[in-house]
């Protein structure tokens, strides 16, 4: 199970594309993590009159914003914010989305009918719609709640992509073979059907996390995502939108550093599609 | 072919970017504001946008004064004089050269029509409400009115002319009530004000064109030009980039200022405001108001929570110089501000013996005090357009912080904001609240049982003092002095500041003033010498 | 043709099913949605039923439902709670601002996004290939909000070159057709570009594959054969192969106008359907967020479809299944 898992991660670095990405996160990650030890906090704020809204330099690397709190440490605690919010909520859609595709796909018939008309009808919908509606409910989201919520808007590609491999895999010698033989459904699932939809589920996760991420900071800039003072980088833009003209680091680097997070994920999903489908270079 | 293509895209943009001169020069001039505005018939609707734009079409019998007592309560605007008959009678002479943008003359039926209207509570509820000692309105000729009232009180002179905007009786008493608000007339409607309605965009901009002939004096601005944009982004880009001459509402943040000084043909211009900032403490329990609130029916906890914040800073930091300490409802720019008494000064020491004393101590060092298991930790709510108020909501929780009280900031969509103001669902709400001039319109948020007073205060005592005031003929400073003290004592609201209006607009106008109660209302006074874009 | 009519039907049928979801799901979100038409005086109690006979809040959910779908099929949605107007006349007043939109950013896409993918089919592997690549995956991770604040901030207030925000200058009424027409095209430019640098990249990618795809066509291969030049084949041939690819692609761009844009709408001031949409969640309005609903699901299934159609009707390959 993990030879494969190997050679993709070393296809990937292959890639140049792959390995800018694979670094970058690398160092973002790094940065999310170790940064708050060293850096100040992000919600102090210093004297109001007198140290709001600095430059960038030397005591804050990045500028202060209109509260007088460090952007850096800010930027650092946003970027810790999106990267777990992105990570478990694609996470999150694919599991769910995997569970149902294969669902669909192994059963057929009615089943089959039945789930991928709700998913056509659900991805009728659209995803930004139905978030803009039910976070406008709610005071304080809860982390769990944000993250449930983008993975319960998310899943339908996903469950498709696994209902049209899991049908053209259950096609395959080998598994009406395994069912000959008596093996059990799950059985066959887990061994024979998953490692084969392992690879276009593996690409939707990965971009998918990206797409969390922009989804998120622009729900939180429309001011229904992260509510303040939690530091996020949605967040960060919306506050400095009375001041961007005035003080233009408040809003370029909370959004460079989204760019670059997102630019360096689809980097390593890119890859990762490329090597697992090279038809598709 | 692709080449080609190449071509033509490069044509239609440069096309695109030679600048485009719009009908330059100072008679036009352009006001950013952060609403939208689509009818400005009075009694239909009175947002503050709606208003300003309002008060320059639709005339009153008289301007406000500067007072809201006695006989020198109002300036002729549409009345030219008044007697007084008797304490109950005022009579009003209407100046016969004030015309409808139509050409019919004002006379005293419009008046007797208009006053009708606002007092009826099915057409216009809140208006008849105010206009409740009013009783009777006649015509004795053709331009003079006479208003009765109920009773004898100071206020009768500014209950007369605040309020009512004159309508047209022979264009709107032949439009049933329901159906004002969609009709031909609220479409394009007609007035007596020195500007009458142009046109409408409707989520773009809204014009007005001067009335060559007013009888007051023709306005040398012949076109006024509100453009709406609800984004906060664009206000100040607008400005910046020429395509807009006025901002209003500059700061916050102040850091605006300085972008400013490095516009020569931008200046300044600052006024005060009936404004004032405060959080509204709710002292019945959220959603359920028969009973206390568990932390703020307790009026030496709020008074602890007020001293405890360091309101000059908060001030200085958001507003700069243009603001001024609060400690009860009433603006220093209100003609009864005066009267009101210093805030209490900032003292963290003494908020925190006082929280000690009423049993709140920390009693499981998380950093939050606590009394009997329960946490000093409650709910803010802000209206998330508000930049001063957001700005605001932060810095009250982190100096709430330092005393050991945890505030939790709930940013929310205005209409969210008001549902929850409402029926009393909240902590404290962070507001602000312009107050008409009449002392006794703050009965209406401050009052016991008013349906506006949402944070439920009750002081019985008080409002017989405001009542009193009401009904004072001579001298109602003592009572109102009373009120002021009596509320600043209770604490209903931690009263923070009362912010100046600061506007940007281009260099040269003269004779520029800006009224208190409705900012536009003299713009069309101004003089052009030397303006210029 | 009975395909076709099959999968019109099909497509009826899911708008109906996410359209009924979305009502019960709209409903069943607590908010009170007169709370907006309170601000300064507070309704009395009387207003407060009045107001709720009149929006047929007071019904039972259910007959509500049959009132809605009564009213669409009539293209009749009710009057908006928060604007006091007819729905239908307040998606109609923004509907065309954001077609402009729209088609401004469609454009841009279909003759920048397609010369791009098609120069990276050519170039395939080498260099510029990968440089494209990255560019337009930056681009589609750019948060179109910030972006657009980028280039205001640039264009607009540093250089004053283009306008800040808005779609029109209020000042030009009466100057001529070709400075109004100049006037618009020059508010459509940032905000196209910002939606198009995000968009971007899907186009380029899509129109890449099809091209690769098309000069692994046996004809294209024999044209090679032949000594034609790549660059000669595919503008010559495979063009043809893969223009429907991208076409189809057209058809599933329409939603993105309808709530997708409403970042940039802010950011611009652009009034159109996707801050008309945002703020009818936020209000709670019910008759306004279910006719954009209405809108938001027949432009996604609408696109779908069309691509389909598109799809199949080109290449009939596809025709198939």
């Amino acid at each position: 199970m993990t030879a494969p898992l190997v050679a993709l991660a070393q296809a990937v670095w292959k890639r140049p594309g792959g390995r800018a990405g694979t670094i970058a996160l690398a160092l973002l990650a790094l940065l999310a993590l170790c940064g708050p030890l060293v850096l100040p906090s992000p919600t102090a704020q210093g004297d109001l009159l007198h140290e709001a809204l600095l430059p960038p330099g030397v005591g804050h690397l990045l500028g202060t914003d209109q509260l007088s709190r460090d952007v850096l440490s800010r930027i650092v605690s946003g970027l810790r914010l999106s990267l777990i919010i992105g990570l478990a909520s694609a996470f999150l859609a694919v599991v769910l989305g995997a569970a149902v595709g294969l669902i669909a796909g192994a059963r057929a018939g009615l089943v089959d009918s039945v789930l991928m008309r709700m998913v056509d009808a659900l991805l009728a919908i659209p995803r930004l719609f139905v978030l803009l509606l039910v976070l406008a409910v709610w005071d304080r989201v809860p982390l769990p709640a944000l993250v449930l919520l983008l993975a319960l808007t998310g899943w339908y590609g996903t469950s498709r992509l696994v209902r049209a491999e899991t049908v053209r895999v259950r096609s395959e010698d080998f598994v009406r073979a395994a069912e000959a033989l008596g093996a059990g459904r799950l059985r066959i699932a887990l061994h024979h059907l998953l490692p084969n939809v392992a690879a276009p589920i593996i690409v939707a996760g990965t971009l998918g996390v990206g797409d969390v991420i922009l989804l998120e900071a622009g729900l939180t800039y429309l001011g229904l995502g992260i509510r303040p003072p939690t530091p996020s980088l949605g967040g960060m833009v919306l506050d400095s939108r009375s001041v961007f003209v005035t003080a233009p680091w408040t809003s370029i680097f909370p959004g460079l550093v989204i760019v670059l997070t997102v630019l360096s994920v689809n980097l390593v999903g890119d890859a990762l599609r490329e090597a697992l489908d090279p038809r598709s270079t | 072919m692709l080449r080609r293509c190449g071509r033509l895209l490069l044509l239609m943009t440069a096309c695109a970017t030679a600048p485009v001169m719009a009908q330059a020069g100072p008679r036009r001039l352009v006001i950013v504001i952060g609403q939208s505005v689509t009818n400005i018939v009075p009694t239909l609707n009175r947002t503050t946008a709606v208003a300003q734009v309002s008060d320059l079409v639709f005339l009153r019998l008289g301007r406000y004064g500067g007072t809201s007592f006695g006989d020198h309560a109002a300036l002729p605007e549409l009345a030219k004089s008044w007697t007084r008959r008797d304490s109950l009678t005022l009579a009003f002479d209407l100046d016969p050269r004030a015309r409808w943008h139509d050409g019919t003359p004002v006379t005293s039926r419009d008046v007797v029509f208009s006053f009708a209207r606002a007092r009826d509570p099915k057409v216009a509820a809140s208006l008849a409400a105010v206009l409740v000692d009013v009783a009777a309105v006649e015509a004795e000729s053709e331009n003079r009115v006479v208003i009765r009232f109920a009773r004898a009180y100071g206020e009768q002179l500014y209950d007369a002319t605040f309020y009512v905007q004159i309508l047209p009786a022979h264009l709107v008493a032949p439009i049933p009530p329901d159906s004002l608000m969609s009709s031909a007339f609220a479409r394009a409607p007609v007035g007596s004000g020195p500007y009458r309605w142009d046109k409408l965009e409707p989520t773009d901009y809204l014009q007005l064109r001067s009335v060559p002939g007013f009888f007051l004096g023709t306005p040398a601005i012949e076109q006024l030009v509100w453009r709406f944009t609800t984004f906060q982004e664009s206000r100040l880009n607008l400005l910046l980039s020429g395509e807009a001459d006025v901002q209003e509402d500059i700061i916050p943040p102040v850091a605006n200022l300085a972008r400013l000084a490095e516009r020569p043909s931008l200046r300044l211009a600052h006024f005060p405001s009936m404004a004032v900032n405060y959080l509204l403490f709710n002292e019945r329990s959220p959603g359920d108001t028969s009973r206390p609130h568990p932390i703020f029916a307790d009026a030496d906890v709020r008074r602890a929570l007020t001293i405890g914040l360091d309101r000059a800073t908060i001030s200085k930091a958001i507003f700069g110089k243009y603001a001024s300490p609060a400690s009860s409802p009433a603006a220093p720019a209100a003609w009864f501000g005066g009267l009101a008494p210093a805030p209490a000064p900032f003292d963290p020491k003494q908020a925190a013996r006082i929280l000690a004393t009423r049993g709140w101590k920390d009693s499981d060092g998380d950093g939050v005090l606590d009394k009997g298991g329960v946490p000093l930790a409650f709910s803010l709510i802000v209206p998330s357009s508000s930049v001063a108020r957001m700005q605001l909501a932060l810095i009250v929780q982190e100096q709430w912080r330092r005393l050991g009280v945890r505030a939790e900031v709930v940013p929310l969509e205005l209409a969210q904001f008001l549902a929850r103001r409402r029926p009393g669902n909240f902590d404290i709400a962070a507001e602000s609240y312009s107050s008409d001039p009449s002392p006794w319109s703050l009965l209406d948020r401050w009052g016991c049982g008013a349906e506006a007073n949402y944070g439920r205060y009750c002081n019985p005592t008080a409002d017989s003092l405001l009542r009193a005031a009401h009904l004072a003929r001579h001298d109602p400073a003592p009572p109102i002095r009373a009120w002021l003290r009596t509320v600043a004592q209770d604490f209903p609201a931690a009263f923070l500041f009362a912010p100046e209006k600061v506007f940007a607009m281009p260099a040269g106008y003269g004779n520029v003033t800006f009224s208190v109660e409705s900012a536009w209302q003299r713009v069309w006074t101004w003089t052009l010498d030397g303006a210029g874009r | 043709m009975n395909w076709l009519a099959r999968r019109a039907l099909q497509a009826v049928g899911t708008a109906l099913i996410a359209l009924t979801l979305l009502f019960f799901l709209v409903r069943s979100v607590p908010g009170d949605p007169l709370a907006i038409l309170s601000e300064d005086r507070p309704l009395t109690s009387e207003q407060v039923r009045d107001l709720q006979r009149r929006y047929q809040l007071d019904q039972p959910l259910g007959s509500q439902f049959v009132a809605f779908v009564g009213g669409a099929l009539q293209g009749d949605f009710g009057t908006s709670i928060q604007y006091g107007r007819p729905v239908r006349q307040l998606v109609l007043e923004r509907l065309p601002r954001t077609l402009l939109l729209g088609a401004a950013v469609l454009l841009i896409n279909f003759t920048l996004g397609l010369w791009l993918g098609v120069q990276q089919a050519l170039h395939r592997g080498r260099p510029i290939d990968r440089v494209l690549t990255t560019l337009s995956l930056a681009g589609y991770a750019t948060p179109s909000f910030w972006l657009g604040l980028m280039l205001v901030m640039l264009f607009a207030v540093r250089l004053h070159w283009l306008p800040a925000a808005g779609s029109l200058d209020p000042g030009l009424e009466s100057a001529g057709v070709a400075s109004v027409l100049g006037d618009r095209l020059r508010h459509l430019i940032l905000p196209a570009l910002t939606l198009a640098a995000v968009s971007i990249a899907s186009s380029m990618r899509y129109q890449r594959a099809a091209m690769l795809d098309a000069l692994r066509q046996p004809y294209v291969i024999a044209a090679r054969a032949r000594g034609l030049t790549d660059r000669r084949v595919v503008w010559g041939h495979a063009w043809r192969s893969a223009l429907p690819s991208v076409l189809t692609l057209f058809g599933l761009w329409l939603p993105i106008l309808v709530v997708g844009a409403v970042f940039v709408e802010q950011v611009f001031a652009w009034q159109g359907l996707g801050s008309l949409t945002a703020g009818a969640a936020a209000a709670r309005d019910y008759p306004l967020l279910m006719g954009t609903a209405v809108l938001a699901t027949a432009a996604v299934v609408t696109g779908s479809f069309l691509s389909d159609v598109l799809h199949a009707l080109l290449d009939p390959r596809a025709r198939a299944e």
